[in-house]
């Protein structure tokens, strides 16, 4: 399903600030599986999260995803790749306070072309999932953390892509928020979902959703 | 030399895309060389990032090119007056041995980086590079021709001499001149325009009637694309023997530069703007047969050469419009020919 074999990242290469983020990191996470990437901060975890969701490059080694060769996969491509297959949940959720809930939940159906009707008919479908229905036309800054929380798993499902990736997505939520979102992904392992978390919450490491975890120190999986 | 804003803004010009061009020529080397799209190490990534740089350097470089190219016919009109006998451009690039080299070969340039554009926009649509090694090899192959180009250009700039006494363009295209130019001149219109037209026809229904089977075949690529060379040798003689003198209501008068002026609505540029492109698309077409290597490739070489084949037709009829509506003007209103 996805892959990472021996990928290095180095910013700022041959410079004196370079920076040897990742380095040889293999890791492999089947259809279906929660895998959590566990490790203290610096240690590579967004890096190497960033490089399976084909946000940056490795300097090499490749990612593999669906037996595509998504690390050589040339930009104009990558994009479509990663909107059709890839789904987002950002440390702060990266949502737009100033536009209702369906609006950020359909956001990244735009470039896909996708009709109107069908953007509306998707959206609607997982705000029904995730009982976000009555809060439809409400501003995003004016929703409790747990519903916000919702709206963003619900756009990084929008694009109907079977992989989510979730970059410490708990970091500033209390233990009862905490709890709903590991429900929430139960819930996604339970639909075939393949979730790829990065975090340093003993909540989510510990929980028995979760089906594979690699440590990393240095910017190396170290088991 | 003569130095003034155009030369200087021809010298800038010239110098950037020979810079630009031996900067990625360099760099294509080191592609050509090095490549290998299996591999996933550190110099493979940079390569692959490097494909890039080139690509849009060398976008920009032909884009000057093309710019300079009509720039030059406007600079050399400008510089006309400071040259003894001449009165347009051709009296400029005649006044020294390397002013007709450096534009024949300007103009060869033209079509060279058209195939690169095209290598390039179909290497672009494919998701594994399968044409790269191909494009930045021909890109090498092409580079010492830039260097010619660069050389020829700058011994011409710095041979124009004020003193020297240069001929006018109804001389250097008159019939009784033996060189190259006069020769093209003299040739009878009875030969020259009944073959354009002939290929203009063939090249306008071989794709729907005739070989339409053949067109799609290396062979047929490569006739194609010869029809589309001779297509543009005998445009150019038209111009020469026949065109032109409808433009200039002269029969004498068979400058292909002065019709570039505003005296004659700059109708120069349109005409030459429609005959390149037709060639360009039209020639890149045909080639395009021979680099059908694998099946993905074919279809996407297909679709491009579908539209290849639409603007080569359309900017043919664009030539032909545009060179012999002064023709039809004429007649109708004199009702007869010169």
């Amino acid at each position: 399903m996805l892959t990472t074999d021996k990928v290095t990242k180095i910013y700022n290469q041959n410079l004196p600030n370079q920076v040897v983020a990742v380095k040889d990191a293999s890791i492999k996470v089947d259809e279906g599986e929660v895998v959590v990437l566990q490790g203290p901060s610096g240690s590579g975890k967004t890096t190497l999260l960033s490089m399976i969701g084909c946000q940056t490059k490795p300097n090499r080694g490749e990612v593999i995803i669906n037996e595509n060769r998504v690390s050589k996969l040339p930009d104009r491509f990558l994009n479509t790749f990663k909107r059709e297959n890839i789904g987002f949940i950002f440390q702060n959720y990266q949502l737009i306070p100033d536009i209702n809930v369906i609006d950020n939940i359909m956001l990244p159906m735009l470039p896909s072309g996708i009709p109107y009707k069908e953007r509306i008919v998707r959206a609607e479908a997982l705000m029904r999932q995730f009982d976000l229905m009555k809060r439809r036309t409400f501003d995003v800054k004016n929703l409790s953390g747990g519903e916000q929380q919702r709206v963003a798993i619900a756009r990084a499902m929008i694009n109907q892509g079977k992989i989510i990736l979730a970059d410490e997505p708990t970091a500033h939520l209390d233990t009862k928020l905490t709890g709903e979102f590991l429900e929430m992904i139960s819930d996604l392992k339970k639909h075939q979902y393949t979730v790829v978390i990065s975090s340093h919450d003993n909540e989510i490491i510990n929980h028995a959703v979760v089906t594979k975890i690699y440590t990393m120190k240095d910017g190396q999986v170290v088991s | 030399m003569i130095l003034n804003t155009w030369v200087l803004g021809l010298l800038v010009g010239q110098v950037t895309i020979f810079i630009v061009i031996s900067f990625s020529g360099f760099n294509a080397l080191r592609i050509y060389l090095n490549w290998n799209y299996a591999s996933s190490d550190e110099r493979q990534y940079l390569l692959e990032n490097k494909t890039y740089l080139v690509a849009a350097l060398m976008k920009f470089a032909m884009f000057v090119h093309l710019f300079l190219f009509a720039l030059t016919a406007l600079a050399l009109d400008e510089i006309a007056p400071m040259i003894i006998g001449a009165m347009c451009p051709v009296g400029v690039l005649a006044s020294n041995a390397y002013g007709f080299p450096f534009l024949y070969i300007k103009m060869g340039l033209v079509f060279i980086f058209s195939i690169w554009l095209v290598l390039n926009h179909l290497d672009n649509k494919m998701d594994n590079y399968p044409l790269v090694r191909l494009k930045y090899l021909y890109l090498i192959l092409f580079y010492p021709l830039v260097i010619i180009e660069t050389i020829l250009f700058l011994l011409f700039l710095f041979n124009l001499d004020p003193m020297v006494i240069t001929s006018c363009c109804g001389t250097v295209f008159s019939e009784a001149n033996s060189g190259v130019t006069g020769t093209m001149s003299s040739i009878s219109n009875i030969i020259i325009l009944p073959t354009l037209f002939g290929l203009a026809v063939l090249l306008l229904f071989c794709r729907f009637i005739i070989i339409k089977k053949l067109t799609n075949s290396v062979v047929g690529g490569i006739i194609e694309a010869v029809i589309w060379i001779f297509f543009f040798i005998f445009s150019i003689l038209s111009v020469l023997s026949f065109i032109s003198i409808y433009i200039y209501e002269m029969p004498t008068h068979r400058c292909p530069f002065c019709f570039l002026q505003q005296e004659y609505g700059f109708i120069g540029f349109p005409l030459y703007f429609f005959l390149f492109l037709a060639t360009a698309a039209g020639f890149n077409r045909g080639i395009l047969e021979l680099i059908k290597w694998e099946e993905k490739l074919a279809i996407t070489i297909a679709n491009f050469q579908s539209k290849l084949h639409k603007v080569a037709i359309i900017a043919m009829l664009g030539f032909l419009l545009t060179g012999f509506l002064p023709f039809v003007f004429y007649y109708f209103r004199t009702g007869r020919l010169i």
